[in-house]
């Protein structure tokens, strides 16, 4: 029997990657389709830095569940363009953080 | 006398904010501005100037709003000797910006807006005789709920002025406080609603479908005094029960 708390990684990536299909579906140009992508670049990239004394493999693994789930439902846009975008929003959030500008 | 010297010798010294707060609500500001004049960049293409014009007036409501949301805060806590922090949630900014671009201005008012949170500090010579000397949940709920009091009053406030000079501003300013009382009460942290939720349940339930209630009645035009007294009839009521059909059961006390 599938048991959340044992499971909880696969759990959220399953789910996220769902939330990420549909956004990705609900987005309606490729030009708001990178916008999303890069705040949910700067999500992650927050993410990454609060977990930085944490395990981290989990959360990437959600993490990359996410970005799937949207690379699939990715309509209009490039998906290489996505994933650059992504990767920059994750980057430059990471940054932030580490400076102190993006507060909890 | 003296608590009234005291309070504003509290207010004197304890109500500046501090730099990351300053940051925080500009940022947190300048997104809600964003988002509540999201769709409001031309009418049928993208025209700048007309955009600009818009995000200015926005930005004006949501800067009277979260600082009238925030000044309510911050008075009672310092009323109950406690120091406020406001802490901007920039989550909640980044989820509110994502259904906003989503939904790109199909969907009218749908403005999902969670600027953030507080944080009390203890202002251990100020809190002297005090029952419970200490941060607790109970007072921390009192601070949250003061949030959407003074909102309601401003709601009332801009309601009074728009009587006498209707104009889009108003109206706007009218339904964004609306918004922004109900979305403050979900009872996600680190929103007003589940710090209240947290402090006492019983509370919750009475405050937020009276709040509710009343701030809807106040903006249907319904006269203000029958507004409060519906709402405080519909708080009371489901208060009630809440308490019959699940708080009763839930805690029975020591045994």
């Amino acid at each position: 029997m599938f048991e959340i708390y044992k499971n909880w990684m696969e759990f959220f990536f399953f789910i996220v990657m769902v939330i990420g299909l549909l956004v990705a579906l609900a987005s309606p140009s490729a030009f708001i389709s990178y916008v999303i992508i890069f705040l949910a670049g700067l999500v992650a990239g927050r993410l990454v830095y609060s977990i930085k004394h944490k395990i981290k493999l989990p959360y990437y693994m959600i993490i990359v569940g996410f970005v799937l789930g949207y690379l699939i439902g990715e309509y209009y846009g490039s998906r290489k363009i996505a994933i650059a975008v992504f990767l920059i929003g994750a980057v430059a959030s990471y940054k932030l953080s580490d400076k102190g500008f993006l507060m909890r | 006398m003296a608590e009234i010297v005291d309070f504003l010798d509290k207010v004197k010294r304890y109500y500046k904010f501090t730099p990351s707060e300053l940051r925080g609500l500009i940022i947190s500001i300048l997104v809600i501005a964003f988002i509540i004049s999201f769709d409001e960049w031309g009418k049928e293409s993208f025209t700048f100037g007309i955009g600009l014009f818009n995000f200015f007036n926005a930005l004006l409501i949501v800067a009277l709003s979260v600082l009238v949301h925030d000044a309510g805060q911050r008075l009672w806590a310092l009323a109950i000797g406690y120091r406020l922090e406001f802490r901007m949630w920039s989550f909640g900014l980044i989820v509110s910006l994502i259904i906003t671009f989503l939904n790109n201005g199909r969907v009218k008012y749908l403005w999902i807006v969670l600027p953030g949170g507080f944080m009390i500090h203890h202002l251990a010579g100020h809190r002297l005789g005090w029952f419970r000397h200490g941060i607790n949940y109970f007072g921390q709920a009192m601070v949250a709920l003061a949030g959407p009091l003074f909102t309601f009053m401003l709601i009332i406030l801009l309601r009074v002025i728009s009587v006498f000079s209707s104009n889009p501003l108003i109206s706007k300013a009218i339904i964004f406080n609306v918004v922004y009382t109900i979305i403050n009460f979900l009872p996600i942290p680190p929103l007003d609603g589940s710090k209240i939720y947290f402090g006492s349940r019983m509370l919750y339930a009475f405050v937020v479908p009276a709040m509710i209630v009343a701030v809807i009645l106040v903006v249907v035009n319904a006269p203000i005094f029958l507004s409060l007294v519906i709402s405080f009839l519909v708080g009371t009521i489901l208060w009630l029960t809440y308490y019959i059909t699940f708080e009763r059961k839930a805690w029975t006390g020591p045994k």
